[in-house]
């Protein structure tokens, strides 16, 4: 297997195994799900159990990644969760800016140093969806693709779905549209996020599948049924997740910061389209552009393919701060 | 010694028609570098490019071709009506649509011979591109399946391409070595593989980087030459005229970007996952995209590999073989022109035929423009 493949795979087996079950491999002796009293209204986060907080115990590390480290993880998980649910928790509840700081900053770090690296090496769903890749091709099944138009269409929704959840958190902090539709739509793309679904089953506990408790809910979880659908078919499309989730689509702002950047030399370049082909999220800038040496597309997870697979030495190049890491 | 004998034999005796006379199964004529050769083997047949360079046949072809049409398209023309050796042993010819000449040799020389014609794009770099050449690819697959009535599978294709892929990595360790050996025998090297069997040159190929490595640890030195880049028609055995002037005049052609020579073996067919769909993806691609031919509308390509390989190779002199009556390399002549004056690169344009006629005058200019480069 190729290098730097090999290395990829690596990290991904660790980062599952440490996201994942991290709450197993180190126990957080703090139990954080206080008994409900019935008849009490519900207004701390903590109290509202009925989404499941199927993770009785605190995380392991109180951070957040811009990936899917998960909420719901059976036992918490190492750490606390994506980035995304830490932006829609804190807007919700306007968290103050010295509370919210630390993490903030955490994240953006890991955002602005890596940008979707995050995704190609330390998402556990990512992993996942390898996997799935990697089951298809030992049954020697051909992939199937997107047509521009899907594509299209689903970078859209991703970024909508983006934005509107995070809008709809900062509403729902108010209390316009009543307690009970606050309630219903809090954390809102948790609701039919398949993590949601699929973390807490990877460590043997249920999660919740329909949460009755009003329409709103019922409607937002049973989308999760649909999204987890969804998530399978990345047996068929190398990563299809990835063409939806909105945590993607929040770390690809920060893809094209000069940071981590993916390099081509025009003048080495045959045009042989062999990245284009061989890229697992179907991005075709790698081979298009014909202009800036720059070619670090926003939905890039750095897996590298297209560099190792580049037959012109030296042609592609990852940099890191403008130093050259690794080539083709 | 290197043993070149090898691949001058080759290319320059019948010995390979002599074996393939005794080999029952199918033989199928190609051209060009646009034709997926991996199919063909997959398929149980052997390839032999039939690209020709001969004078005498291109004169014989006057009788039911005209007089004012490209050289290289008249031989080839000629030599299959001839029905000689290679020319006359193939079953089928795969015949690419790149220029006018080999257009409507699809149909001239179906007269002769069966004739499968591949469709070629003006354009190679758009998406409908891709994907009406990978329609043709796949009606290819089909026609050589029905000449030798065996199906090609995920595992005879997949054994195809990776021993394509052996003998492009054994082409391109070979041309890290190409400064020890002449430019005349890089091209004789590049030019046995039109014919001969691909396990066996792979094999080859490879026993010669391994002395030229040992030569090169011992005695590293390259001749002295003015360094010279090859670029523009292919020089196809015996129309070597051009390249022996350039040598015999003191030049050394330490690369050239020729279909006929570093360009035939160059590209591999890079895949992750082994499934017939996503090889003949890999295929149609790989005889489209990367290809420099002056046919296509957009001619940047062979522009940046010129320019790369004159960098790469410290090259001091460009020398453009414009076979006459080719409109394409003349066009873009200019083009490539324009490109060299910028970078102090000086170019000399050749415009020849296969007569041996202009020998004289082309030493001249030869000889001239070696002085000329060497100040």
């Amino acid at each position: 297997m190729n290098r730097i493949t090999l290395l990829r795979r690596i990290t991904q087996v660790l980062c599952f195994v440490v996201v994942i079950y991290g709450g197993f491999i180190w126990r957080h002796p703090i139990e954080i799900l206080p008994k409900i009293q019935p008849g009490v209204p519900r207004t701390t986060l903590y109290e509202r159990n009925r989404i499941l907080w199927v993770s009785a115990k605190e995380s392991v590390a109180d951070l957040y990644i811009p990936a899917l480290a998960c909420r719901f993880i059976a036992k918490g998980g190492f750490f606390k969760s994506c980035s995304l649910h830490f932006l829609s928790e804190n807007f919700t509840w306007r968290t103050s800016a010295r509370v919210m700081m630390p993490h903030l900053l955490f994240v953006l770090a890991l955002s602005l140093l890596f940008g979707k690296l995050m995704c190609g090496w330390v998402c556990p769903l990512g992993a996942l969806m390898d996997g799935m890749t990697w089951l298809r091709r030992q049954c020697g099944k051909a992939r199937r693709f997107l047509s521009p138009s899907t594509e299209r269409f689903l970078f859209n929704t991703r970024h909508t779905l983006l934005w509107a959840s995070l809008a709809i958190s900062v509403l729902i902090g108010f209390p316009w549209l009543g307690a009970g539709a606050n309630d219903a739509m809090f954390l809102i793309y948790c609701q039919f996020c398949p993590a949601r679904l699929l973390y807490p089953e990877l460590g043997g506990v249920n999660p919740c599948w329909a949460d009755r408790t009003s329409a709103i809910t019922l409607t937002l979880t049973l989308c999760g049924w649909l999204t987890f659908a969804l998530f399978f078919l990345g047996f068929v499309v190398p990563r299809f997740w990835c063409r939806i989730c909105a945590i993607g689509a929040l770390t690809g702002y920060f893809n094209r910061g000069a940071i981590l950047t993916i390099e081509k030399s025009q003048r080495k370049c045959t045009s042989c389209g062999t990245c284009a082909r061989n890229c697992p999220v179907d991005i075709k800038m790698v081979y298009t552009e014909r202009g800036r040496p720059v070619v670090t597309d926003p939905q890039c997870q750095f897996c590298l393919t297209c560099l190792e697979d580049c037959p012109e030495p030296g042609c592609l190049e990852l940099k890191f701060l403008g130093k050259r890491i690794v080539k083709s | 010694m290197p043993d070149l004998e090898y691949f001058r034999d080759l290319v320059t005796t019948e010995r390979r028609a002599a074996e393939l006379a005794a080999f029952d199964g199918k033989v199928v004529g190609t051209f060009c570098n646009f034709v997926p050769e991996e199919l063909i083997v997959a398929a149980g047949a052997v390839p032999v490019r039939l690209c020709s360079g001969d004078a005498a046949a291109a004169g014989a072809s006057e009788v039911f071709l005209p007089r004012d049409l490209c050289p290289s398209v008249k031989a080839t023309a000629g030599a299959v009506q001839g029905g000689q050796g290679l020319h006359g042993r193939a079953d089928l010819l795969v015949m690419p649509t790149p220029c006018d000449g080999k257009k409507k040799l699809g149909s001239v020389l179906a007269e002769f011979r069966a004739v499968h014609v591949l469709d070629l794009p003006p354009r190679k770099d758009s998406s409908s591109a891709r994907a009406f050449w990978l329609d043709q690819v796949k009606e290819l697959r089909h026609a050589l399946e029905k000449l030798t009535g065996r199906s090609i599978t995920r595992q005879t294709l997949r054994a195809a391409i990776e021993l394509f892929n052996r003998r492009t990595a054994a082409w391109r360790r070979f041309l890290g070595l190409r400064h020890l050996v002449s430019g005349t025998d890089a091209l004789f090297v590049a030019q046995a593989s039109f014919s001969d069997d691909v396990l066996r040159y792979t094999e080859r190929l490879e026993a010669l980087c391994a002395e030229l490595e040992a030569k090169a640890r011992t005695n590293g030195a390259e001749s002295g030459g003015v360094r010279l880049l090859l670029t523009g028609a292919p020089l196809i055995w015996p129309n070597h005229k051009v390249i022996g002037l350039l040598e015999g005049g003191g030049g050394a052609v330490v690369a050239d970007e020729t279909c006929a020579g570093s360009q035939r073996l160059y590209q591999p067919t890079v895949l992750r996952e082994w499934n017939l769909r996503a090889m003949l993806e890999a295929l149609a691609d790989k005889c489209l995209k990367p290809q420099t031919c002056p046919c296509f509308v957009d001619g940047g390509d062979r522009l940046n590999r010129i320019l790369e390989l004159v960098e790469a190779h410290a090259v001091q002199g460009v020398v453009y073989h414009n076979l006459r009556l080719c409109a394409l390399f003349d066009i873009e002549s200019f083009a490539v022109q324009r490109e060299l004056r910028q970078r102090g690169i000086p170019m000399l344009t050749l415009a020849t035929d296969f007569s041996q006629e202009d020998t004289g005058q082309l030493k001249n200019r030869v000889d001239a423009f070696l002085e000329m480069v060497r100040t």
